[in-house]
């Protein structure tokens, strides 16, 4: 007689049929709750996607990022090039001539590399191309290879880098901030239908307690139907989420193919599995909370 | 079975609903509390079930002290007491059976210990052959048979009335009021708040009569009258 409370195939028929009578009384605001959840979630989950694609951006543009280390024009290729294999940061390092340069040059942005005979002289230097081990570190890197002695000049990518993660990083900053708001006001709106269905059922609420029902099993309904407001939610933001992204995945891959965006089935699937959850983390603590007060009166 | 040593109950208002109440009610018996309204009857009842803490004194309910038990516990003392309302208190939307098996639902019972306790609930009160009706269906007697039924279903050694008859005509009454007397007579202990002078005199129980809050007469086979 004073057991915990048994869960049996009744009880769990019960508690989902209770749960469901709610959904199903406030109909309309049910689909207010959930289609709040849903645009909050697939705001949130449209700036985690961009925050996601802008970092991995900056990592392979940093992966990409060579430090060019220009020589003095006395200077001796062979001799500057030993010196700067004995920093162990370096990953690679590659001997350009002017003429070389120059040539890459022309092939690449001019239409007819043939044209690099029609220039007289040749105002570019002779050229390390320096590869960081890690790229992380091409910033001290490129500080003291600048101090070997025939070196002229170090310039790198990094400022691209360095912009990509820059606003990768507000993009998390503001996704964080939002995500806070919006988790408040899903969780308010879940709160008040909740409360609407609390009060509807007041009358059971309180036989509920008279005949010994205790105050977890009272609340599971509830926090039945709060869940039900969350996943249903987050069932349509990831689906509208998922939908526009892989429109513009497709569309990119075929007008700027450059960008190169992130496009992997098993990771897609847990961004969907991650906007269900927390949809159905926010409906629960909802309805929980409406109900806190009301059983601790009783 | 149920025990008051010296309890005190002050309303935050500074009411004073209770003043050094000393009671014994043992097992099986049957006793009236009676009183005008607001003696205290109402007070007395929910201290049994925890409704409300006393502010002085103890109440032990079958072995358990009551005012120091642990809020979690409280389910669990209140799936030993039955409780009938004056207004009935039944689920207008369920049958008389749902609102039976309702009792049993919420402490977890299984599908067959539902379909084995609600008919012998039913069959006691009498309401076998409505068990499909709803409350809207039923006279007021009838659904306070109901009443009586759930607060029976899961067989509690103590069963409380606060006035079972309020809302019910004196003949009805007195049939309700014979069915708790005979709820009694099978070993549960029952304890019947009322006004009602026809049927306290008439049943020749012990009779507890509070008045203002104080205990002023404790008679077994008593009459209604006090001063």
């Amino acid at each position: 007689m004073w057991g915990g409370p048994t869960i049996t195939p009744n009880t769990i028929g019960f508690l989902l049929s209770q749960a469901w009578s709610g959904i199903r009384r406030n109909g309309l605001l049910t689909l207010a709750s959930v289609s709040n959840i849903a645009v909050s979630l697939a705001i949130l989950g449209g700036m985690f996607l961009v925050a996601v694609n802008l970092e991995r951006m900056a990592r392979l543009e940093a992966e990409k990022a060579v430090i060019t280390v220009e020589l003095k024009e006395d200077a001796k290729d062979s001799e500057v090039e030993i010196a700067v294999w004995q920093d162990p940061r370096v990953g690679d390092v590659e001997y350009l001539s002017k003429e070389d340069s120059l040539r890459r040059i022309f092939e690449r942005y001019v239409a007819n590399p043939q044209a690099v005979t029609l220039i007289g002289g040749n105002p570019l230097p002779d050229s390390l191309r320096v590869k960081p081990a890690s790229p992380r570190e091409i910033k001290p890197l490129a500080a003291s290879l600048g101090k070997v002695s025939g070196v002229a000049k170090v310039r790198y990518g990094q400022q691209v880098v360095e912009k990509i993660l820059v606003l990768a990083r507000s993009v998390q900053v503001s996704g964080a901030i939002l995500l806070v708001l919006m988790a408040f006001g899903m969780m308010l709106i879940v709160n008040a239908t909740i409360r609407l269905t609390v009060y509807a059922r007041r009358r059971e609420i309180r036989i509920m307690q008279l005949v010994g029902a205790t105050n977890g099993f009272i609340r599971m309904p509830f926090i039945c139907e709060g869940l039900f407001h969350g996943i249903v939610g987050g069932v349509f933001a990831a689906a509208i989420c998922l939908l526009v992204y892989l429109e513009v995945v497709r569309y990119v891959d075929v007008h700027l193919a450059f960008i190169d965006l992130l496009y992997s089935t098993r990771l897609l699937v847990a961004f969907g599995l991650a906007m269900v959850t927390v949809g159905g983390v926010v409906g629960g603590t909802g309805s929980a909370l409406s109900l806190r007060r009301y059983l601790r009166l009783a | 079975m149920v025990r008051f040593v010296g309890v005190s109950l002050l309303y935050p208002t500074g009411t004073r609903a209770l003043s050094d109440v000393n009671l014994h009610i043992r097992k099986g018996e049957f006793v009236f509390i009676t009183g005008a309204s607001g003696s205290g009857k109402s007070s007395l009842l929910h201290l049994v079930y925890r409704e409300s803490e006393p502010t002085e004194g103890s109440v032990v309910v079958a072995g358990q002290d009551v005012a120091a038990m642990d809020r979690a516990r409280v389910p669990f003392l209140r799936r030993q007491i039955g409780i009938v309302f004056q207004d009935f208190r039944l689920l207008p939307q369920l049958t008389v059976r749902e609102n039976v098996g309702f009792a049993l639902d919420v402490v977890g019972a299984s599908r067959r210990e539902k379909s084995r306790k609600v008919p012998v609930a039913l069959e006691l009160v009498g309401l076998t052959h409505k068990a499909e009706s709803l409350p809207d269906q039923l006279s007021g007697g009838e659904q306070q048979r109901v009443c009586i039924a759930r607060a029976l279903v899961n067989s509690p050694p103590l069963l409380l009335a606060d006035e079972p008859t309020g809302n019910l005509d004196p003949e009805t009454s007195w049939d309700i009021v014979q069915l708790l007397s005979n709820i009694a007579d099978r070993g549960t202990t029952v304890i019947v708040a009322t006004h009602d002078k026809y049927i306290v005199d008439g049943m020749r129980k012990r009779v507890v009569a509070l008045a203002q809050g104080v205990v002023v007469r404790d008679d077994v086979g008593g009459a209604y009258d006090y001063a």
